[in-house]
């Protein structure tokens, strides 16, 4: 037989964009949910159910014209399981209320994660659903007064806020005849840090000058810095066999360079280069100072951020970094320098 | 967002179970049809499926494009070397059994699998091209609806719990246990969602059938009419052409009346008419015999007494449609009436038809036309002299007409002649030999003979074939005609009362009667003639059985197979709606799937476990929304009590109906829906005191 189905569940991606483009979406609720509403689902019959219309109108046809009252009766009867299978797959979606939580933020290229949960008001089960955001679909079962979660990793390519968006829900149930879905308005969104460069201009220490003991230990650096208590795993070359000679038990040479203790990261100091360049150096230069556990502030046009350390003083800067030229900066008036 | 193309999840894995489903479905369905079907199309079609099994078992014999083509060359081979054709009802029907058996073959993918199951439902409604039994449609029909099942089952995404258990080839080669509890289950297997879904479309489809509008004659037909060998009456009349039906119990029609059955004696039913005869065989009259005559110009004034009612005659090959004595008026748009009050159909009847007629208990049959007169008065040449005389000697005798006739009857009453079923065989003059010798015969030897007598003597006569009597169903209160109740009779012109029917058969001696054992064994209804007493206790229970059978029978022709556009009709007239016609059926139809479509939503949103409005759910959810206005929406993944908390820690003055309010909500949605009325005034009165208090908080102006 040449009867093919080039796909088996939807009718095109073109058709599916231009519904998009005109559609209802299910808005959000105060309490930051979208409840799928009865005028907002969508329902077309896929290429198996065109397909099958088709057979059913050929039984139909055959049956009229063999005036065969037992054909004509099958044929209505699936004709009527089918019509009612569509009614099934509008009641499976209505009711049901999505809500979005957005991961921790990201570096662009990495995926953005979200929580999603899907919650029926009624007890009823919700069978083959599934979400589509991009080219993700997760299928779920919405099991009798539960409610199904999931996580989405989305991919990203550039920084600032990635939001979850418009997200599809949608459902073959229960013949796979008819695609049902709805558009959810969700208000989650991931923060995109700058995908830090593979290397970045060195950062201009602070106060100038190299300061006391606290340096970077790198055992390729030439400078000797001190000795420490041996730990498993050293090195045998980088003992120090003179001092375990005189008793003092296993030391062990440590060497590095001396880092300032107190660094600049400024966009007036790098190299001349584009925005989105400058901002993954800049990028590189707070991942590596916060790793390297050195204090540092932060400089870009508009907005400063006073010296700090650690996680949170890198986190603060990188968020900044992402919403650079994005209109968000007043959000934090007390970083203002 | 990027609206790329999608990988679709559910496309292409298909699972064995369904492979095995399907294949199991086209062999059952190919049971129906293989009675049909010639040996080597069947033996071919179940080949394709055990191959087809066998490779869900041996991945490696998976028939790849060297196999599938001779294959698929071979069947309609098969199919031309066995009808001689590709296309009809026969030989198309073949074919398209092969080619699916080849598409289940072929097919790789879900894809292919669900095109294979809705070709099936195709497939199954051309078996009734063949069968229309009430048995049959029962078998097809749990098809049709496994078949759905199966439909259900293949649209279900992967990543989910399989309804069907995977086998794996080499490993496990069943259906567990377990798995198929999963498919049987009734509320998430595909079985009992279809189970669901066929109850609740059943009245759509009810409506559907009844209402859908049906077409008169058909669009096209491939059907050849072929000359199949005829049963029943036929319509030539010669020694042993009825006695032969005797024996056959079978279905000749029903009848319905309008009224109530009249008694069985009166009820001749009018055949074919035979008016010549060379001696030994009598016939119908030539085309060119009778000329223009019609009803009209036979018939004087109106007739009497009518009787209504319709009968349902099965397929005879024949044109006749047989009639109550004497037919006079139909609605039929395809039947006429002929002057001997032959009601013909256009075209043979090839399947069970059924037809409406109108007749009237007394004749009214008028004047004798020229070309009636000669026919019913033509002698063969073998007339004997021994019938001259004995003609003759009634002649003499007579005063008026109907004198001969009663000389005629009394004559097979007084001789020694014998109503038998087994007759012996007559030479070339069988009246003379009849009359005179054997004087052993069945109707047919009857009529034929004294309708030599009546042209002897002088009266136009002719033969008359049909039916004689009838049983009354008492379940079904209509009449069953069977073939055994085949019968001949005499009609006779007589100047005042026009054509009289006597049956000559029954003027023989009731002691002469010869009771044939075979017709114990027909447990049917006896022959009316043939005054049979009781079969026994067994024969009564069996007969009852077939009464029974019988009235089943006739409803589902009457409801479901013989609903044609006239009993739509009908149906209408009886709702008052007749003056609707065509177009209101159909707008009948639409207004009528509307409302039973509105009916179901209202149904599907009262299914238990869907009630959107469970009081304790909407009182939280309005809780739930009381807060998130004020600016304190409940997050995601935080439980009831954890909300109830992070709440009264904002409201302490609130703090008391807060926690009261959620825990009793938390004890009771957690508890299985087990809650009365108290309950939900508890917490209604906790919700009225925190909206009222609560204002305060809100952090939105």
């Amino acid at each position: 037989m040449g009867l093919t189905l080039p796909s088996p569940f939807r009718l095109g991606a073109k058709l599916d964009r231009l519904v998009a483009r005109f559609a209802r979406v299910c808005p959000l609720t105060p309490d930051g949910q979208a409840r799928v509403l009865p005028r907002a689902i969508y329902i077309l019959p896929t290429r198996a159910g065109l397909v099958f219309a088709g057979i059913l109108l050929l039984m139909l046809l055959g049956s009229l014209n063999y005036q065969n009252n037992l054909g004509l009766l099958f044929t209505f009867l699936t004709t009527a399981v089918v019509v009612v299978s569509m009614h099934h797959a509008w009641f499976n979606l209505l009711g049901l209320t999505l809500s979005a939580r957005a991961g921790r933020p990201v570096f662009a290229g990495n995926r953005a994660v979200f929580d999603l949960q899907v919650v029926a008001e009624t007890r009823k089960r919700r069978p083959d659903l599934r979400l589509c955001v991009g080219d993700q679909v997760v299928p779920l079962d919405l099991e009798p007064g539960h409610d199904a979660r999931t996580s989405l990793g989305l991919p990203t390519r550039r920084r600032g806020l990635h939001a979850l968006g418009r997200v599809t829900l949608e459902t073959y149930y229960p013949l796979g005849l008819f695609r049902c879905w709805c558009y959810l308005e969700t208000a989650a969104s991931v923060l995109v840090y700058p995908r830090p460069a593979d290397r970045a201009p060195d950062p201009v220490p602070a106060a100038g000058g190299l300061v006391d003991g606290r340096g970077v230990q790198d055992p390729g650096a030439e400078d000797f810095v001190g000795l420490r208590r041996y730990r498993p795993g050293d090195s045998p070359r980088q003992l120090d066999w003179k001092a375990y000679g005189r008793g003092r038990g296993l030391q062990v040479k440590q060497f590095g360079r001396d880092l300032p203790d107190r660094l600049w990261l400024d966009w007036d100091l790098l190299p001349p280069a584009d925005t989105e360049t400058r901002l993954t150096w800049l990028a590189r230069q707070v991942v590596d100072a916060a790793l390297t556990e050195q204090a540092f502030a932060l400089r870009i046009p508009g907005r400063a951020i006073a010296p700090g350390h650690g996680e949170t003083q890198m986190h603060r800067c990188l968020a900044v970094l992402a919403r650079f030229g994005q209109g968000a900066l007043s959000a934090q008036p007390e970083d203002r320098l | 967002m990027t609206a790329a193309v999608r990988p679709v999840p559910a496309a292409a894995q298909l699972r064995p179970g369904q492979v095995l489903a399907s294949s199991l479905l086209y062999a059952m369905a190919g049971l129906n049809l293989a009675p049909d079907l010639p040996l080597p199309v069947a033996g071919f079609f179940y080949l394709l499926l055990l191959y087809r099994v066998l490779t869900v078992f041996q991945p490696r014999f998976v028939p790849g494009r060297l196999i599938l083509f001779p294959l698929s060359l071979a069947a309609p081979a098969l199919v031309f070397h066995s009808y001689g054709t590709l296309v009809g009802q026969e030989g198309g029907s073949a074919l398209l059994t092969l080619l699916l058996a080849l598409k289940l073959l072929e097919g790789r993918n879900r894809r292919d699998l669900r095109l294979a199951a809705m070709l099936f439902s195709f497939w199954l409604i051309s078996h009734f091209f063949f069968d229309q039994s009430p048995g049959t449609a029962l078998f097809l029909g749990l098809l049709l609806f496994l078949n759905l099942a199966l439909l259900a089952d293949l649209a279900r995404a992967d990543g989910l719990p399989a309804p069907l258990p995977s086998v794996i080839p080499g490993q496990g080669r069943g259906l567990d246990a377990s798995g198929m509890r999963a498919f049987l289950s009734p509320v998430k297997g595909p079985i009992g969602l279809v189970l669901r879904l066929t109850m609740q479309s059943l009245p759509l489809a009810v409506l559907l059938f009844v209402l859908f509008p049906r077409l008169d004659a058909p669009l096209w037909s491939f059907i050849p009419v072929t000359e199949v060998t005829r049963s029943g009456i036929n319509d030539w009349l010669e020694p042993g052409s009825v006695s032969d039906l005797v024996l056959d119990g079978s279905l000749a029609f029903r009848v319905r009346f309008d009224g109530s059955i009249p008694a069985a004696e009166g009820l001749y039913w009018r055949g074919p008419v035979a008016w010549n005869t060379d001696g030994r065989r009598w016939t119908g009259g030539r085309p060119d015999q009778f000329g223009a005559l019609t009803p009209a110009t036979v018939r004087a004034g109106p007739a009497a007494q009518t009787i209504a009612y319709q009968v349902t005659l099965e397929a005879s090959r024949q044109h006749w449609l047989f009639a109550l004595d004497w037919p006079v008026a139909t609605p039929e748009r395809d039947a006429t009436l002929t002057h001997d009050f032959q009601l013909l159909a256009a075209k043979p009847i090839m399947e069970t038809r059924r037809y409406r007629v109108i007749s009237a208990a007394t004749p009214a049959t008028g004047d004798l036309p020229a070309a009636q007169q000669s026919a019913g008065l033509a002698l063969p040449d073998n007339i004997s002299e021994r019938m001259r005389e004995l003609v003759g000697i009634w002649q003499a005798q007579a005063v008026e007409p109907e004198d001969l006739i009663q000389a005629g009857l009394a004559y097979f009453n007084a001789e020694p002649f014998y109503y038998t079923l087994q007759p012996p065989r007559l030479g070339n003059n069988a009246a003379d030999e009849f009359l005179f010798e054997t004087r052993r015969g069945f109707c047919e030897h009857y009529a034929s003979s004294f309708t030599l007598l009546m042209r002897l003597a002088g009266l136009p006569a002719r033969i008359v074939m049909g039916y004689l009597g009838g049983e009354r169903n008492p379940l079904g209160d209509h009449l069953i005609v069977r073939q055994s109740d085949a019968h001949a009779w005499v009609e006779v012109w007589l100047s005042g009362r026009g054509w009289t029917r006597v049956d000559p058969t029954a003027a023989v001696a009731p002691e002469r009667i010869e009771i044939s054992p075979d017709l114990a064994t027909l447990a049917s209804g006896r022959p009316l003639r043939l005054r049979i007493g009781e079969v026994g206790a067994w024969g009564q229970v069996l007969h009852g059985l077939r009464l029974f059978g019988d009235a089943l029978d006739e409803n589902w022709y009457r409801w479901v197979l013989g609903l044609d556009r006239s009993r739509q009709h009908a149906l209408l007239e009886r709702l008052g709606l007749g003056w609707l016609r065509e177009y209101g059926l159909a707008v009948l139809m639409v207004m009528g799937a509307g409302g039973v479509l509105g009916l179901l939503m209202l149904l599907l949103r009262r299914e238990p476990g869907s009630k959107a409005c469970d009081p304790l759910e909407r009182l939280y959810r309005r809780f739930c929304t009381l807060m998130a206005r004020a600016g304190w929406p409940r997050q995601i993944s935080e439980g009831p009590s954890d909300y109830g908390q992070r709440l009264v820690a904002v409201a302490p003055d609130l703090a008391a109906r807060i926690a009261s309010f959620t825990q009793l909500y938390a004890r009771l949605h957690y508890g299985k829906g087990m809650y009365d009325r108290e309950d939900l005034t508890l917490l209604r009165a906790d919700l009225r005191a925190i909206k009222a208090g609560w204002r305060r908080y809100s952090t939105q102006p």
